[in-house]
C-alpha cells in the first residue's frame, strides 16, 4: 500500500506550532472493568490498525507543506511509563504519530493533533476496545455505534470536509484580533511535565442541575471555571479583565462528515469581569454567546475564512521553514492570546449497550501550553463524567476551587485522583 | 475511598490531590498511574541545558584567557566554532531520535560553518569555499545515496534530505559566480554531481522518484 495524505487544513497549525512546551499530543482513553492484556490489546490494535489508513501514518518533509505517507511498521502497545501528553518520540515509536498505552485497567490513545481531533480518536478507541472485547471473548457487537474493523475504510472517512463545506474561497478578511484575555502565568513543573488531575461526577445529576440554571452541561462549567479564574484574579488584586475559555466544537453535528480527520472550529467564549459580576450573569453570558458562537451560519463564515486563508497562492507557494515561523507566530499572537484556558468536552459517548458493562467511564486529557497552561478535558461513559485538568506549572489552585466549588453548587460528590507529577511522595 | 476534609471530595490517594492534605496511612488500593522516576525525569531534563551552559562558559573562560595572554590574536574564535560543532553533534546526531538523513544534512552543514571560521580566522586564503566545503557537500550527497541504495524499501525517506544536499550542492557554484570562491573546478564539480545525482535518480527510480517528487513539492 503506497497512500499518501495531505495534512488536513487544521492540522497544518498544529504541525507548524509543536515544540517541547507544547506536544499537541492529547489523550482519549477508557477505564476497563477488567485488567487490560497486553498480548490481547497487541493482537486488536494490528487488526484495528489497517481500518484507520489515515491515523497510522508517517510525516514525511515537503517543501511547501509537510505531508503523511502509509506507514508498513507495526504499531506497537506500550505500558504507560511516562506522564500523559508526552512528546511522541517518532524513532521510538516506529515512526508513528499515535500510541496505544495500556496500565492496569486503562487502554489510551495518544494522538498528534495533526492527524484528527477528539472524534477521529474516539473512534478508534472506540474499535479498539470493542476488537479487544471480542478477542477477549466477551458478547459484544458493534449495533453502528463502532466502526467495525473488519469493514473498509470508506472515502468520506479520509476525507478533508473543510474542503468539502467551504461555500467560498476567497475571504481575504482575516478574523479580527481578539482582544487579549487574562493570562495563567506559574513556575514549570520540576522536572518539566504535566500533572493531571481528574474528578469524576454523576453525569445525569451535573446535566439536571445544569438545566435547572437554565444552561447546558458544557455551560454549566464554562461557567464555573470562569468564575474561579476570576476569583483568582482577584485573589492577585486585578479584578477587571477578559476571562476567555476556548471551546472546541467538532462541526460534524452542523456539517455532517463522516470524516476521521480534524474537523473542528474554536469558539472563544469570554466574560468580561469587573468584580461585581455574579454567577448568574456569568451563566447568562455564557450561554448566549455558546448560542450565538455555534450558530451555523457562523461556523460556515469560519470554515470559508479558514479555508480560503490556506487556498490563498502566496502562502501554498511560500516554503515551508518560512511558513511555520509565521504560523507559529500568529499562533501565539492571535490563537494563543485571545483565551485564558481551552475546555474541551467530547460529550456523552455512544457506545453499544453491550459494552457498556465492560468499560467503567472515559478520560479526556488536552495537553497544555506555554500561554495556556492549565487546559481542562470532559468526557461521559456510562452515566459518569469526568473531568481532567492537564497543567504544566506548579500552581493548582484554579483546579482546586473548580472542584470545591463543583461540590458546594451542586451537592453531587466528586471522585478525585491524579498522576501526581512533580508531587513529593 | 478518603474524603478530603478540606476540599469536600472523595479520593482513593492517602493525600488530597487538590490540597495534599494527608488523609490516611494507607497506600491507595487502586493505582491509577505508575510511579514515575524523578531523578531520571530531571537529569534527561537538564542534561542538555547543562551541556550548553558548560559549552558558554567554556568559551568565556577561554575569552578571558585570550584576552589576558594574547589579546592580538583572537584564538577564542577557534574554541567557540568547535564548541558549536561538539553541541550540534551531542544533541542532534548522538542524543536525538532524528532522520539519519537529517542528522548527515546538519553535520555537513555545521562542519561547513566550521570550516569557513577557521578558514577566515587564519588569514582568509580560501582554501574552505574553494576545496574542502564543495568536497563536504559531495561527500554528503555520495553518504545519503549509499544509504538510500542500502536500505532498499526505507529509500523514501532519504529522498527530502538527498534534495535538500543536491540543492546545496550548487552553493559552492553560487560561491564562485559571487567572487566569493576563486577556483572553478571544485565549485564546478559540486553542481555537477548534484545534477547527475539527481538524473541518475529519474533513470534508476523513475516512477517512484517522481512520485516522491509530486508529493514533496505539492502546494
Amino acid at each position: 500500500m503506497d497512500e499518501w495524505y495531505r495534512i488536513d487544513n487544521t492540522g497544518k497549525i498544529f504541525h507548524a506550532v509543536s515544540d517541547t512546551t507544547n506536544s499537541s499530543v492529547f489523550r482519549v482513553a477508557m477505564i476497563l472493568k477488567e485488567q487490560v492484556d497486553p498480548e490481547c490489546l497487541q493482537s486488536a490494535l494490528d487488526i484495528v490498525a489497517v481500518r484507520f489508513p489515515t491515523l497510522t501514518v508517517r510525516v514525511r518533509k515537503g517543501l511547501f507543506w509537510d505531508f503523511m505517507e502509509h506507514n508498513d511498521e507495526q504499531l506497537l502497545v506500550k505500558q504507560e511509563v511516562d506522564y500523559p501528553c508526552a512528546p511522541i518520540d517518532r524513532k521510538e515509536n516506529n515512526a508513528y504519530l499515535i500510541r496505544v498505552l495500556y496500565y492496569e485497567q486503562r487502554i489510551s490513545v495518544e494522538i498528534f493533533h495533526s492527524l484528527t481531533d477528539g472524534g477521529g480518536a474516539m473512534e478508534f478507541l472506540k474499535t479498539l476496545v470493542y476488537q479487544y472485547l471480542r478477542l477477549k471473548e466477551h458478547d459484544v457487537t458493534a449495533d453502528d455505534k463502532v466502526l467495525r474493523p473488519e469493514d473498509s475504510p470508506k472515502r468520506e472517512e479520509t476525507e478533508d470536509s473543510f474542503e468539502r463545506y467551504a461555500t467560498s474561497h476567497s475571504v481575504r478578511r482575516p478574523e479580527k484580533r481578539g482582544e487579549k484575555a487574562y493570562q495563567i502565568e506559574g513556575k514549570t513543573l520540576d522536572p518539566p511535565g504535566i500533572h493531571v488531575v481528574h474528578g469524576v461526577v454523576d453525569a445525569s445529576a451535573l446535566n439536571r442541575h445544569a438545566k435547572s440554571l437554565g444552561t447546558s452541561l458544557t455551560g454549566l462549567l464554562t461557567s464555573v471555571l470562569i468564575d474561579v479564574v476570576h476569583e483568582e484574579k482577584i485573589g492577585q488584586g486585578s479584578p477587571e479583565g477578559n476571562v476567555v475559555i476556548a471551546l472546541p466544537i467538532s462541526l460534524r453535528r452542523a456539517f455532517p462528515s463522516e470524516t476521521l480527520r480534524n474537523f473542528f472550529s474554536v469558539a472563544n467564549i469570554g466574560v468580561p469581569m469587573d468584580g461585581y459580576m455574579q454567577f448568574d450573569d456569568i451563566i447568562g453570558t455564557v450561554t448566549e454567546q455558546l448560542v450565538e458562537k455555534t450558530d451555523k451560519a457562523r461556523l460556515q463564515q469560519g470554515i470559508n475564512r479558514f479555508v480560503s486563508l490556506q487556498s490563498s497562492l502566496f502562502i501554498r507557494a511560500t516554503p515551508v521553514f518560512l511558513k511555520y515561523p509565521i504560523m507559529r507566530f500568529g499562533f501565539n499572537q492571535i490563537g494563543e492570546r485571545a483565551k485564558t484556558m481551552t475546555l474541551s468536552n467530547l460529550g456523552n459517548l455512544a457506545l453499544p449497550e453491550s459494552m457498556k458493562p465492560h468499560v467503567e467511564r472515559m478520560e479526556i486529557i488536552l495537553y497544555p501550553t506555554r500561554k495556556s497552561p492549565i487546559n481542562c478535558g470532559v468526557g461521559t461513559l456510562n452515566d459518569q463524567l469526568t473531568v481532567t485538568f492537564a497543567r504544566s506549572i506548579e500552581e493548582s489552585t484554579i483546579i482546586r476551587s473548580f472542584f470545591r466549588r463543583l461540590r458546594q453548587m451542586t451537592g453531587l460528590e466528586v471522585m478525585v485522583y491524579s498522576n501526581r507529577w512533580g508531587e513529593e511522595r | 475511598m478518603n474524603r478530603c476534609p478540606e476540599c469536600d471530595v472523595m479520593t482513593v490517594h492517602r493525600r488530597c490531590p487538590l490540597c495534599q492534605t494527608e488523609l490516611s496511612e494507607a497506600q491507595a488500593a487502586i493505582r491509577w498511574y505508575p510511579d514515575y522516576d524523578r531523578k531520571q525525569q530531571r537529569i534527561r531534563a537538564r542534561i542538555s541545558r547543562l551541556a550548553i551552559f558548560i559549552g558558554i562558559l567554556a568559551v568565556l573562560v577561554c575569552f578571558f584567557i585570550n584576552l589576558i595572554v594574547l589579546p592580538q590574536f583572537l584564538w577564542v574564535f577557534y574554541v567557540a566554532v568547535a564548541v558549536f560543532y561538539a553541541l550540534v553533534s551531542l544533541s542532534h546526531t548522538i542524543l536525538s531520535a532524528s532522520h539519519i538523513g537529517g542528522k548527515i544534512t546538519a553535520q555537513v552543514i555545521s562542519l561547513t560553518i566550521v570550516l569557513l571560521v577557521i578558514d577566515a580566522m587564519s588569514g582568509a586564503v580560501q582554501w574552505s569555499v574553494d576545496y574542502v566545503v564543495p568536497a563536504l557537500i559531495i561527500a554528503g550527497i555520495l553518504v545519503i545515496t549509499i544509504i538510500m541504495v542500502t536500505v532498499r524499501l526505507k529509500w523514501t525517506g532519504y529522498v527530502s534530505f538527498l534534495l535538500m544536499m543536491i540543492g546545496l550542492g550548487f552553493v559552492p557554484a553560487v560561491l564562485y559566480l559571487t567572487g566569493l570562491a576563486t577556483v572553478l573546478w571544485p565549485s564546478l564539480v559540486a553542481a555537477l554531481y548534484a545534477v547527475a545525482t539527481f538524473a541518475l535518480m529519474l533513470v534508476f527510480a523513475n516512477q517512484a522518484f517522481m512520485t516522491q517528487l509530486g508529493r514533496r513539492f505539492h502546494l
